[in-house]
């Protein structure tokens, strides 16, 4: 009863900003992305025509005039694919994703590395490595991050497979 | 009025013939069935049936009667069940545009399972349409 009424005053507000799937999309054509981690900067405003990152509600593809959203990063793959085509691959930690209404894209990863510096040998026993010593884990603190290492390398193990 | 049916088909004539070659007693039976049965043509009351009454030409070979009648009610009925399938071929493709939508680069995955999904959900209607043919001409 009371959540009707919550909902009900919810939906009379002014939202200038929602939009239905069948508005067209407004904002330029043009996505201006930048990718950076705190050592390093990949891209600085650079238009390129869709990139797929990995979130904690689930992998998804950003083209130009996306809806805007923010989004938490979860470790895994970051591939942008520029204006001709080609594909780059990254991988990210964590961090955070910003589509804004302008079709400005900022992802900033905590660490992002490419492709090419990670080593599946390396990966694998390091998976190991975890997994084992979040069964060794006794608190829930020590449990916790070892979880988070297991996630980790998982998704890791999965990139470069 | 009692209308004809088939059990008035009876034999009009039978000829024999005996050829001395073959030894063999042919019999040939011809079956007339009265198509239109006199008594079904309506007389004013009172009036006696003349000796040669008018006969229509029975233009159609199918007997339609209740049997008939019913399986086309039946097949019709067991037809509408090829709206679900429908209403979930709808609900796959909807929700294929929505996942592409979200994820462009999931294209060829989405798409091969909206296909399975597809197919299956067609199959169940097939199944109703299937039971309409049975109806309608095995039973």
């Amino acid at each position: 009863m009371i959540r009707a009424r919550q909902l009900l005053r919810l939906a009379a507000l002014p939202r200038p900003h929602a939009r239905s799937y069948a508005d067209a999309a407004a904002g330029p054509a043009a996505m201006a992305f930048t990718f950076a981690s705190p050592t390093q900067v990949f891209y600085n405003g650079s238009t390129v025509k869709q990139v797929d990152v990995p979130t904690l509600t689930g992998s998804f593809g950003i083209l130009a005039s996306h809806v805007p959203t923010l989004q938490v990063l979860k470790p895994g793959v970051v591939t942008v694919y520029a204006e001709d085509g080609t594909a780059t691959k990254y991988f990210v930690s964590s961090g955070s994703v910003t589509v804004n209404a302008d079709s400005t894209v900022q992802v900033l990863a905590e660490e992002a590395v490419t492709m090419d510096m990670l080593d599946l040998a390396t990966a694998k026993s390091n998976l190991e490595k975890a997994v084992s010593e979040m069964a060794a884990a006794s608190d829930e603190a020590s449990k916790a991050e070892a979880q988070i290492k297991v996630e980790a390398n998982e998704a890791l193990v999965k990139a470069l497979e | 009025l009692r209308c004809c049916s088939r059990a008035l088909a009876r034999p009009v004539s039978v000829s024999v013939f005996s050829r001395p070659e073959a030894q063999a007693v042919q019999v040939r039976l011809f079956y007339v069935v009265p198509l239109t049965c006199i008594l079904c043509i309506p007389q004013p009351a009172g009036v006696s049936y003349p000796q040669l009454t008018r006969r229509e030409f029975q233009t159609s070979a199918v007997s339609r009667d209740i049997d008939t009648a019913a399986k086309f009610i039946g097949a019709g009925a067991a037809t509408v069940g090829v709206a679900g399938s429908g209403a979930g071929i709808g609900t796959v493709f909807g929700s294929l545009i929505i996942g592409y939508a979200r994820n462009p680069s999931l294209k060829q995955q989405l798409f091969s399972y909206a296909i399975l999904g597809f197919a299956l959900s067609e199959a169940m209607g097939l199944f109703c349409l299937m039971v309409a043919f049975l109806i309608l001409f095995a039973m």
